[in-house]
């Protein structure tokens, strides 16, 4: 500078001309001091203000330049120590990782106190020229001259030794963890990609990083290949999770936020993904044998093993079957049992049928008990949303392969309510709830209602229990009220005939009146013509005129064959109370005028229907204990010229006595024949129905669309398509629907 | 109004004073989102409305109800002061303990509870901790508050003390017994302060008023005291010897000093080469630590494990330095006493007056200290100045811009010289100049940002262009 001044520029005055070498000869003595460790002598002050001079006199790049080779030689010296002092062939593999961490951990206090000297090289000319700070100038030459010198010798060394000590720990010896961790440190610092410092690149995520994960799969992959071959199920859970537990635990002391998820993946991946569908079908103490002997301990292991991979797809399917499996096992256990039965040839068919009866109410049972086993494998599972819908799904599957499913349920509810005394209300409800939830599963509800109706109108007729509206109350809440309104319509005309029957008269004659549409029972054809003995033919007339007189416009028809009688005779011995139906009523009544009837004269003279007229008499004439006709010849069967006559020494210790009518209670083949058919006819007219509605608020619709429409809106039962197509085509046949002129897989709505 | 702790924590964590990145405060955020309650607890907590600034006119005017205005405009201060002064916050820095050991006193709160101070802050700013650090506490490292009573109201003091103002904590503690506290240790204005909250009784206006003003009075306080400190026991103590090193007895007379110095600095003034009869001249200046490290210069030096760093011994029972030893003396890389002298008044209390004369020096000393403050203020003086620095032409005005990397200069030569441009032409330095632009231009071209510039450059091309068709 051009000095015109003497008091000027003190600062800069006393060297006109700085002399690059005798500075830079201090300032390198001086970092080798730094990197010997001996900085304690020297002054902050002296040496920063070199530096500054330096740079201030344009000497940046000079400087720069001298303490990037400096350094760099220094490194190399190191590195060349490093390789000469250790063959790492001996036990000095330790010494050897302790020796570069603690010279890391030295090179980078001496980066940091060098650069603090070069702050004003930093600042000044390093700033301005883009260039790495002096301190990672130093790491990086840490990284080329030391780590990575001649392609990675001494950190691939430092790779395989770390590794070889973590496997150690792994298998359960002692390492120093601190050492491994600073060694880690340090990859971590080395970064790799400097013009791209963001992407995070570093020698630890190029380098050890892969390395590791790759040396982790081998090891894991060897350890559950080994507990794999002891085919236990049980052991291989209760292994891998303590070996998952125990990696767990280790590796967060060493590992690196950013490799741990990824290390958890991998051994999840082997120790479970892999290998779980395996171990769950193994016999020995597999997933079925777990399910069948309610081993809850190793489901809920299994189950928090899954949730870590999120892999449920092979538990479900393997699940599933186990489920089927159990459940086809009851049905065959049924049959089992019937055989016995069967040999037993006294009133064969009849015992037979009470044998099927209790055979459906023992399988609905051991379904209940199922399916309460397999609420407590869910509770084992997390009660798991997921996995509940699976085992549903798989209790619908196999439920609904029986093809009585609905028959045995309803039958097993009425079994329930009619022995209902017999158990406290919370038991009753408790099973209650068992049942619905059987309901739940069941796909053709129709068909349910359809028995249940039968089996509740027969209740009803006989004597209606508080029960019923809890049931119905239930099932409305399952599956809504369009299903139940017909059932709740039986109740009501229940209660109204108790009301007429009491304004009618008499304690007598009770009545009930049923609306045709609600109720499943049909007057017989010829009821009408039915003749009656002179007494209940008056009360028949005058009830007729009464109900008429009451509700004008509405048509009467009597069924006979519900109801029931109590008739007074004296016999030889005694006065009995006979409680009976009416056919047999009517049947005891002719015998006040004749002795002896033929059945052919009793049809005749009652015009009962034969089948009907049958079972009554095998009722009063065949039935052990309810004899109160003699039959000729004393047999079992009941043929047209057998001579019926009144049983005037007829005894039984009670003065009541009531006669049962020999029943069908469960449905032979043909009848459940008819049931379908009937069931048929009604799903007719429910598609048709379901069919119109969406047509109707549609317009237009194709095919297909129509179909799937139509499965949304039934629930009561599942309609198969080609039931659908068939339906539709009858709509097209008259005339709600026409198929598009030129697109026949279009339909549209006719008003 | 209502306690709630959570709240009080709250305002103290978000320092109510505080802006974010827009320059919103507060006050102005609930002022603007209709929180009336929450403005006036803001306000009674010490947010500040003066609407003669603009955080806080801003809320005046976003205000959503008008019962918000005018619960702001009652409150308006409108006086102007600056609670964050550098200064300022260095102190309250040091309170909460920086990363570098600088106190050597400790105080026994409780059993549990300890304070660590600075002897010299102490003895600045109060007579009575004065009187107690010569006396019998000279030679105690641990001080045991016996009456416990005493213990919120020193912790309120030492906050006044070290210029940190907490309103929430006056919540906690008696008027009267502050006031007598501050009695026992003769806290003049102190006293005046709390005497005059007392007579505010319930007007929480007025207190909040007074809040502020107990923030701006004690920055007044503080300033005076850091004044008089840097005048009788630093620059009036300095030592002026023709040795480099100081004698035991005089380092001796520096560690009886109530400046309490826990570090000399030494300025090393040269003789003009010219001059043979006088001898070079060390001037020694005893300072403290705790106030250099504002600088980054100091602050590396004291914390690199350099030898600077190792010349303390510690008293590791209380974790504070150990004043018993020697006081080490440490060079000041600059050319005379008087640029040293500004140098400490800067530090000190953020005086920064720079008589032109010494702005260059000033200029220079700040770059080698990398305190970017100081080169500014320097730069300030040189560009406001009406004459230039003794000896120095307005080229080595526009090269020590370079040097130091001081834009302003730069353009506020190009100004001149522009405005003055049939002078300059005729001068021959500023063909050389000229070149010396051509040079520095090439290499500005190369750096990114460097439009900026480009306004100046094209000035001076302009110029040069015109030189070459006066050549």
């Amino acid at each position: 500078m051009l000095s015109n001044g003497s008091r000027k520029k003190k600062i800069r005055a006393p060297r006109k001309v700085m002399d690059f070498e005798k500075s830079w000869a201090v300032l390198a003595a001086a970092i080798r001091e730094i990197e010997n460790k001996n900085a304690y002598e020297l002054s902050f002050e002296e040496l920063y203000r070199k530096s500054y001079n330096l740079v201030l006199r344009k000497y940046g790049k000079q400087l720069y330049e001298s303490v990037k080779l400096l350094i760099g030689d220094y490194l190399l010296g190191l590195k060349d120590h490093l390789n000469k002092e250790y063959d790492l062939t001996n036990d000095n593999k330790l010494d050897y990782l302790k020796d570069i961490k603690d010279k890391w951990e030295d090179h980078i206090l001496a980066m940091r106190m060098i650069s603090d000297v070069l702050m004003y090289l930093d600042r000044v000319y390093a700033k301005e020229n883009h260039l790495p700070l002096i301190y990672d100038v130093g790491i990086n030459l840490f990284r080329d001259n030391l780590i990575k010198f001649n392609s990675n010798t001494i950190g691939n060394q430092l790779n395989m030794l770390i590794m070889d000590e973590i496997t150690s720990n792994r298998n359960g010896l002692i390492i120093d963890i601190f050492l491994i961790k600073s060694i880690i440190n340090m990859f971590e610092s080395l970064i790799e990609d400097e013009k791209n410092i963001e992407l995070g690149e570093n020698y630890y995520l190029k380098y050890f990083e892969p390395f590791y994960l790759n040396k982790t799969f081998e090891y894991y992959e060897k350890q559950s290949n080994e507990i794999l071959d002891l085919q236990n199920g049980t052991i291989y859970l209760k292994m891998i999770n303590e070996l998952i537990i125990n990696e767990e635990n280790k590796s967060i002391l060493y590992l690196p936020n950013i490799t741990y998820p990824k290390l958890i993946k991998l051994i999840d991946e082997i120790l479970i993904s892999s290998k779980i569908d395996q171990v769950m079908k193994f016999n020995n103490e597999g997933l079925k044998n777990w399910i069948l002997n309610e081993k809850y301990d190793d489901l809920n292991l299994l189950y928090k093993l899954l949730s870590r991979v999120d892999y449920f797809d092979g538990f479900k399917l393997q699940i599933n079957e186990i489920i089927l499996e159990e459940g086809s096992s009851l049905e065959s256990n049924d049959i089992v049992e019937t055989i016995p039965g069967d040999g037993n040839n006294k009133n064969n068919k009849n015992s037979s049928k009470k044998a099927t009866t209790s055979q459906a109410l023992l399988w609905i049972e051991k379904i209940i008990k199922l399916k309460d086993k397999y609420d407590l494998i869910l509770k084992s599972l997390n009660n798991d949303l997921n996995l509940q819908k699976t085992i549903e799904n798989s209790f619908v599957e196999f439920l609904n392969k029986n093809s009585k499913l609905s028959e045995y349920l309803s039958l097993f509810i009425d079994d329930l309510i009619k022995k209902s005394g017999n158990k406290s209300e919370e038991e009753i409800e408790i099973i209650l709830n068992k049942s619905i939830i059987i309901f739940r599963f069941i796909k053709d509800k129709d068909l349910f209602e359809k028995y249940y109706k039968n089996h509740l109108a027969k209740r009803l007729l006989k004597n209606s229990n508080d029960l019923e509206r809890v049931v119905i109350a239930k099932i409305k809440n399952e599956i809504g009220s369009s299903f139940t309104s017909k059932l709740e319509g039986m109740f009501r005309d229940i209660n109204l005939s108790k009301e007429v029957s009491k304004k009618f008269n008499s304690k007598i004659f009770e009545i009930n009146v049923l609306t045709k549409t609600f109720w499943p029972i049909q007057p017989t054809t010829n009821n009408e013509e039915i003749i009656l003995p002179q007494q209940l033919e008056s009360l028949k007339r005058k009830f007729n005129d009464y109900y008429l007189n009451l509700y004008n416009g509405r048509n009467l028809n009597w069924s006979f064959n519900f109801g029931s009688i109590d008739i007074r005779i004296k016999f030889d011995k005694k006065i009995h109370e006979l409680n009976m139906s009416i056919y047999c009523g009517i049947i005891v009544l002719l015998f006040e005028e004749n002795d002896e009837l033929t059945f052919s004269q009793i049809e005749t003279l009652t015009q009962i229907p034969k089948s009907d007229l049958i079972r009554s008499l095998q009722s009063i004439a065949v039935a052990p204990r309810t004899r109160i006709l003699t039959k000729k010849p004393m047999s079992k069967d009941i043929k047209p010229n057998d001579l019926f006559k009144f049983n005037n020494s007829f005894s039984s210790p009670m003065t009541k006595v009531k006669i049962l009518t020999v029943a069908n209670k469960i449905e032979n083949d043909s009848e459940r024949n008819k049931t379908m058919e009937k069931i048929d006819e009604d799903r007719k007219f429910e598609l048709d129905a379901a069919i119109v509605r969406i047509m109707k608020s549609r317009k237009t619709l194709r095919h297909n669309e129509l179909i799937v429409e139509t499965v949304k809106q039934i629930t009561r039962f599942k309609p198969s398509p080609q039931f659908i197509k068939k339906r539709i085509e009858a709509l097209l046949e008259r005339e709600y629907l026409q198929r598009d002129k030129d697109d026949r897989g279009i339909y549209h709505y006719l008003a | 109004m209502s306690d709630d702790k959570d709240f009080n924590d709250l305002c103290f964590a978000c320092r109510v004073n505080q802006v974010d990145k827009f320059d919103y405060t507060p006050l102005y955020l609930a002022s603007l989102c209709g929180h009336e309650e929450i403005v006036r607890m803001l306000l009674q907590r010490g947010a500040i409305c003066d609407i003669d600034k603009r955080e806080s006119i801003r809320a005046v005017y976003g205000a959503l109800t008008d019962q918000i205005r005018n619960l702001l405009i009652s409150y308006d201060i409108s006086k102007k002061v600056d609670t964050n002064l550098p200064f300022a916050s260095h102190f309250r820095s040091l309170l909460n303990g920086t990363s570098l050991l600088t106190e050597d006193i400790a105080f026994e709160l409780s059993d549990d509870s300890k304070l660590r101070l600075h002897r010299f802050l102490l003895s600045t700013r109060s007579k009575y901790f004065r009187e107690k650090l010569i006396n019998s506490w000279s030679t105690k490292d641990l001080i045991k508050l016996t009456d416990h009573s005493d213990i919120n109201a020193f912790s309120i003091v030492v906050d006044y003390l070290y210029l940190h103002h907490n309103p929430s904590k006056f919540d906690k503690i008696d008027y009267n017994l502050l006031l007598s506290y501050g009695k026992k240790i003769k806290l003049n204005e102190f006293i005046k302060i709390i005497e005059d909250l007392i007579k505010a009784g319930d007007d929480s206006k007025a207190k909040a008023k007074l809040m502020n003003e107990f923030q701006i009075r004690m920055f007044e306080s503080a300033r005076d005291d850091f004044q008089k400190l840097v005048e009788d026991e630093i620059i009036n103590k300095k030592i002026i010897s023709n040795k480099e090193a100081l004698t035991d007895d005089q380092i001796e007379t520096f560690q009886k000093s109530v400046g309490f110095p826990d570090i000399i600095l030494s300025v090393h003034e040269e003789n003009d080469e010219d001059d043979e009869e006088n001898d070079d001249k060390y001037i020694f200046y005893p300072v403290h630590r705790a106030i250099l490290i504002r600088d980054d210069y100091f602050k590396v030096m004291f914390s690199s494990q350099f030898h600077e760093s190792t010349i303390y011994e510690l008293n590791t029972t209380h974790q504070i330095i150990d004043r018993s030893t020697t006081i080490p003396t440490i060079h000041l890389p600059v050319s005379s006493s008087e640029v040293a002298e500004i140098i400490i008044r800067f530090f000190y209390y953020d005086h920064s007056e720079i008589p032109l004369n010494y702005a260059i020096d000033v200029l220079f000393a700040g770059d080698l200290l990398l305190n970017e403050r100081l080169k500014t203020m320097a730069a300030v003086t040189l560009t406001t100045s009406d004459s230039l620095p003794d000896g120095y032409d307005l080229y080595d005005i526009l090269r020590a811009g370079w040097e130091t990397r001081v834009d302003r200069l730069e353009h506020y030569v190009a100004k001149t010289i522009a405005n003055n441009l049939e002078n300059y032409l005729k001068d021959s330095e500023f063909a050389n100049i000229v070149l010396e632009v051509c040079e520095k231009n090439e290499f500005v071209e190369t750096l990114p940002g460097y439009k900026s510039y480009q306004k100046d450059l094209d000035e001076i091309e302009d110029l040069l262009q015109d030189l070459q068709l006066e050549a």
